[in-house]
């Protein structure tokens, strides 16, 4: 069996289980392929599989790199509801991440392609998107939901940045 | 700290795995006819003591798995982990390990290699040259995992991929709760075993049909999310998700929730004021030495109506407890804050974990939106304080 068909076994029987998602997602849910989620230090930290009813994303399962459960993290709002579940096609669309990302870019700075990645410790899940300067110089703008900013460093606070 | 052989390891286990398997836990399809392997990888601490067994199943034709054995009273039960649909080959992960090293550091020199936990159950091959350190990749990643950070911070609170020794960082009270309660099972086991019926039994295969203990009526399933009351039967979840406003104010957006559920209605700015988080323009996180700010601001905020308190390192029972109250808590892992607002614990078999252990965790992440983790896996984690509150003025 191929590792994405296994991850994507690890999360349907996640979702039959019942520690995942509610009646709503597992009964009209379907699994689409899995996405790495890249380790900021490089290589793959986990796989989100992405659950989507209709055109609407209302959840990531995420599964470990041994296909252990490790959550899901719904979208919904509301047990048994689509309210505020965004698009699948939006969520993971690179241009409006892309766009997003071009507030924090400096004049000249060109944008590569969006890196699903996290923030420092695995729950802040981010979009990396590099920005070259003429001058060769790459530095990161981190998307997250509809805000960009640039990484900092936690600093030994809950948060991040002390002050 | 008491070692435990490895016989008395997969006895251990083997009883254990029988047990949830004549329940019914875990399909007996899976692992019926397997055997605890009588080969092991010994997986090391991080202070160089064996902390657990990885031990593969043995099942002609069956699913690869593998269990995890504790080689440590202090981890306080036999039979950690259970994982199917993956194998342990620990000759080829070592030799995968060996090869990436290579590719990225050529002219290294090694003599040794060995398993270790670098971040408790997280795993890692160790690369030694004469009993020394010289790499230490993450298994899966390859990653490097970076030396023991030489800061002051607390036991128990690490940062994200950063090695800490299980053994060295346990607090001393939780280590003989621990090594108590794994003495007392393993005494109800030893006893056990003394009947008739197991006369002749092996222990470490495991076999339904065979095992002579009666099944037994247990409820598989416990869970409970916040209500208007604790009547779930004629009241509503009641409990609001806020996403933080900058992207450190996870601490004031988890504040807010808990004081949005109490119905005090204060905005993020006025309670990162209060938290010296500083403002939308210039924000900045809480510092680890400022944690108990927590507990005043939720007092202060309230004229005193709650009394809150914060508890280190937290178990799964402490949110349970709250959750059956019907109050919130306020969860913190390393560098972040959310919400836990309901659980949900089976027996149910998960690739990985048994038995499976979840939080409902309203989580600030991402600014402005916020996400619901239903559930999260309490065994992946490191809960590092936990803070609830309850009403002291009606």
């Amino acid at each position: 069996m191929e590792l994405s068909d296994q991850v994507v076994k690890a999360a349907r029987e996640a979702l039959a289980g019942g520690i995942a998602g509610d009646k709503l997602v597992r009964a009209r849910g379907r699994l689409r392929s899995p996405v790495a989620l890249e380790h900021p230090n490089g290589g793959t930290h986990s796989w989100l599989v992405p659950v989507v009813v209709g055109r609407q994303l209302v959840g990531l399962v995420q599964i470990g790199l041994h296909l252990e459960f490790l959550r899901f993290t719904s979208f919904q709002r509301r047990l048994n509801s689509l309210e505020g579940t965004p698009p699948m096609a939006e969520w993971f669309s690179a241009d409006r991440v892309r766009s997003l990302a071009a507030a924090m870019a400096r004049p000249a700075e060109l944008l590569g392609k969006p890196v699903l990645t996290y923030d420092q410790i695995p729950d802040r899940l981010v979009w990396r998107v590099e920005a070259r300067a003429p001058s060769g110089e790459v530095r990161a703008i981190l998307v997250a939901g509809d805000l960009a900013y640039e990484p900092g460093e936690l600093a030994g606070t809950i948060g991040g940045l002390g002050p | 700290m008491a070692k435990i052989a490895l016989k008395e390891a997969r006895e251990l286990a083997g009883l254990e795995l029988n047990a949830v398997v004549k329940l019914g836990v875990i399909p007996a399809t899976e692992v019926s006819g397997a055997r605890i392997g009588a080969t092991a990888t010994t997986v090391y601490d991080v202070n160089g003591e064996p902390l657990f067994y990885r031990v593969p199943l043995q099942k002609r034709g069956g699913r690869p798995g593998f269990v995890d054995l504790a080689a440590d009273e202090a981890l306080g039960d036999s039979l950690l982990a259970t994982t199917f649909g993956a194998a342990w080959n620990e000759a080829a992960i070592k030799e995968q390990a060996r090869a990436e090293i290579t590719k990225r550091r050529r002219s290294l020199v090694f003599d040794a290699t060995r398993i270790v936990a670098f971040s408790f159950p997280k795993v890692a091959v160790q690369l030694l040259s004469r009993g020394q350190e010289v790499a230490m990749l993450e298994w899966g990643s390859w990653a490097d995992v970076p030396p023991a950070a030489v800061s002051g911070r607390k036991a128990m609170e690490p940062g994200n991929f950063e090695r800490w020794s299980m053994l060295g960082e346990l607090p001393v009270s939780q280590r003989r709760a621990n090594e108590q309660a794994f003495g007392a099972r393993a005494s109800v086991w030893k006893e056990t075993i003394k009947g008739p019926a197991f006369r002749g039994l092996e222990l470490v295969k495991i076999d339904p049909t065979k095992f002579p203990v009666e099944r037994t009526m247990i409820k598989l399933v416990d869970n409970r999310e916040l209500h208007y009351s604790t009547d779930d039967a004629t009241h509503h979840p009641c409990y609001e998700l806020i996403g933080q406003a900058t992207n450190v104010w996870c601490v004031g957006a988890s504040v807010q929730m808990v004081l949005r559920f109490w119905r005090y209605e204060y905005t993020q700015d006025r309670i990162a004021q209060a938290l010296g988080l500083g403002t939308r323009t210039s924000p900045n996180g809480l510092p680890y030495s400022r944690v108990g700010d927590v507990v005043t601001q939720l007092e202060a905020l309230t004229s005193n109506a709650l009394d809150a308190t914060m508890v280190t390192n937290p178990g799964f029972d402490l949110f349970r407890d709250e959750i059956r109250g019907n109050r919130p808590l306020i969860s913190f892992i390393p560098g972040h804050s959310r919400t836990v607002a309901g659980y949900h614990s089976c027996l149910l078999h998960l690739p990985g974990q048994l038995p499976f252990k979840g939080l409902l965790v309203y989580d600030p992440w991402p600014p402005n939106v916020g996400t619901i983790h239903r559930y999260e896996n309490f065994n992946t984690n490191t809960y590092q304080y936990a803070y609830h509150a309850h009403l002291t003025l009606v």
